[in-house]
């Protein structure tokens, strides 16, 4: 090689010096429109308390945390193949946690001690449950059977300890989040910006996941979905790995929970039952499972779409969207996502042969 | 000094057992060969040593530590590296992405130069994608990534199977050259002239037991009872 190579790369566009010839390329035109697809969404989301109605915001603010809580899901389904029907136990923890520290504990303005409790909490348990059952060599789909039981146990403790839950009525009257610090400062934040938090902490979540996906852990993860044994002979603990990347879930999950709750100012036990589990891995199926931003995109259509149309169609939603879980499993296996990403490799023949 | 010891393995797959009692002993720095038919149970033997299937009954001991029961991972950090018979290439990875998958301990690892020093061939092709390898590139690559953390014992599950005449020369070389320099190396094969060819005892199975084992070369000689449980001609 010369030493009068050069390269200057700019985002997509390259420069190339080499031997006193220059040559400039662009970048593959679909990475590029990836990215503008992505930043224009966002403009549009941060711009969208101003164009649209406040009722409308308030179910995009929901529909982003169900899509945190699609995100953790796809974590352990998508990458570690572990398939969940319990999530909403976590989901629903982590919002009791939030919704018992900041009314029962009567310290309403520690809601943000109270998102990391909600992530810690959720997580430990995660833990545990997955590190007990793994270690002891329990094969995923025993596992998946346990998580169903463990939605349903979840729900029922949330009904039977009435004391700290409030029973079937549920925990009302949860504050927003605030911070105070007794003769420093008190914070409220106005019930609007909680959109703002939500979509932050959904785009903040997914850059997580995206950094642990690509990360060496997450690669890994990938191979022991693939193979368990190859990549145990390789002299990593299969066990190890999936534990950690359940406990993670089971935190993340928590904490879109916690900030459900807040949002709300209400929870109850079907939050942490087995409906709105098999919901959340219907988002995740549409969406496209393995992507992230496929389970994003199908929580977030979902739940807005069901909140519009269901008052149209009032029990037929429901049918409705089984009927497209069966379209979806037959014709777009891959999900939204896997039909967009056929087209781009479609594209990109056509620009490769032309 | 005895490196691996098996006494009376007995192990299988839900409740059947596949391996009925096998015995056998490598002494460290040897090559020793395991030969049999298609299905007598050579592929069992390597997966109770490194821990894919636990043994119902009988011990395998590594360096006099009873290692029976152990996890895939946990016979690895033992220093016991397997390549598998299908090989286990990541075919999405390129071959130096492949090589950089085993953990290892950097005090001890080989470095990817040096397992390039083995196998020339895959430093020519450090940047393709193992889907796009030859199988005797495949089984190179493997044999090389479970040198990565420098073994104290090499298993290797029929290297020969599926290459070329040619090729499965080539990798009988590179593994002697890895032998000569002290490895202890158990190879199962059913290609019984490779093996015999590189391993200086060998042990022969029928039927889920070990039915005789000597040197290379009185087995070389007792053509009758190699014909008997090999079915081959040696010449």
């Amino acid at each position: 090689m010369s030493n009068n190579n050069r390269n200057l790369a700019i985002g997509p566009v390259e420069l190339s010096v080499a031997d006193g010839s220059m040559q400039l390329s662009i970048g593959r035109l679909q990475t590029d429109a990836k990215k503008l697809l992505l930043g224009t969404s966002l403009l549009v989301l941060l711009a969208a308390p101003a164009i649209f109605t406040g009722y409308f915001i308030g179910l995009l603010a929901v529909a982003f945390l169900y899509a945190i809580f699609a995100i953790s899901v796809d974590l352990v389904w998508g990458y570690a193949g572990i398939l969940t029907f319990g999530h909403a136990a976590f989901f629903g923890l982590g919002a009791y946690l939030m919704g018992v520290i900041t009314t029962e504990l009567s310290l309403p303005s520690i809601g943000l001690l109270g998102l990391l409790i909600a992530f810690l909490g959720p997580a430990l348990v995660g833990l545990v449950v997955a590190g007990v059952l793994f270690s002891r060599g329990i094969s995923e789909e025993y596992f998946t059977i346990i998580t169903l039981a463990l939605a349903i146990v979840a729900s029922q403790a949330a009904l039977i300890l009435s004391d700290i839950t409030g029973g079937s009525n549920g925990l009302t009257g949860i504050p927003l989040l605030g911070i105070e610090i007794p003769g420093i400062m008190t914070y409220r934040l106005p019930y609007e910006l909680f959109y703002f938090v939500a979509l932050v902490a959904l785009v903040g979540v997914y850059l997580v996941g995206k950094r642990i996906v690509q990360s060496p852990f997450g690669t890994t993860l990938a191979g022991i979905n693939e193979n368990e044994t190859k990549v145990s002979s390789l002299g990593y603990d299969p066990v190890k790995y999936k534990t950690l990347v359940f406990g993670l879930s089971t935190g993340i999950a928590g904490f879109a929970g916690a900030l459900y709750a807040a949002y709300s100012g209400f929870i109850s036990p079907p939050l942490l039952g087995f409906a709105l589990s098999t919901e959340v891995l219907i988002w995740v199926l549409v969406g496209g499972r393995g992507t992230l931003i496929g389970p994003v995109i199908g929580a977030t259509a979902l739940y807005l779409a069901e909140n519009m149309f269901s008052g149209l169609f009032l029990n037929t939603w429901v049918l409705g969207l089984g009927l497209l879980l069966v379209a979806i499993v037959l014709v777009f296996p891959a999900g939204v996502v896997g039909v967009f990403s056929l087209a781009e490799q479609k594209l990109n023949r056509y620009l490769e042969e032309t | 000094m005895v490196l691996l010891e098996l006494s009376d393995v007995h192990a299988g797959y839900g409740g059947g057992n596949v391996i009925n009692g096998v015995s056998l002993t490598i002494e460290e720095g040897t090559v020793v060969s395991l030969l049999g038919r298609n299905g007598v149970g050579k592929t069992t033997t390597l997966r109770s040593i490194v821990g894919v299937i636990s043994p119902d009954r009988g011990t395998v001991s590594f360096d006099s530590l009873d290692i029976s029961g152990f996890e895939p991972h946990e016979t690895y950090k033992q220093g016991i590296s397997l390549v598998p018979e299908d090989r286990g290439i990541f075919p999405d990875l390129t071959v130096s992405e492949n090589l950089r998958v085993p953990l290892v301990d950097t005090d001890d690892e080989r470095s990817i130069a040096e397992i390039y020093g083995y196998f020339p061939k895959l430093e020519e092709l450090q940047d393709s994608k193992g889907r796009n390898l030859s199988g005797g590139e495949q089984q190179m690559l493997a044999i090389g990534r479970a040198l990565r953390q420098n073994p104290r014992l090499l298993l290797l599950d029929e290297p020969s199977e599926g290459l070329a005449p040619q090729i499965i020369e080539d990798v009988g070389r590179a593994i002697e050259t890895i032998a000569e320099e002290g490895m202890t190396i158990l190879v199962v094969e059913q290609n019984t002239k490779f093996a015999l060819d590189i391993s200086s005892h060998a042990y022969i199975m029928a039927d889920g037991q070990i039915v005789m084992d000597g040197s290379t070369n009185e087995l070389r000689d007792d053509e009758e009872r190699l014909e008997k449980y090999l079915g081959v001609h040696e010449t």
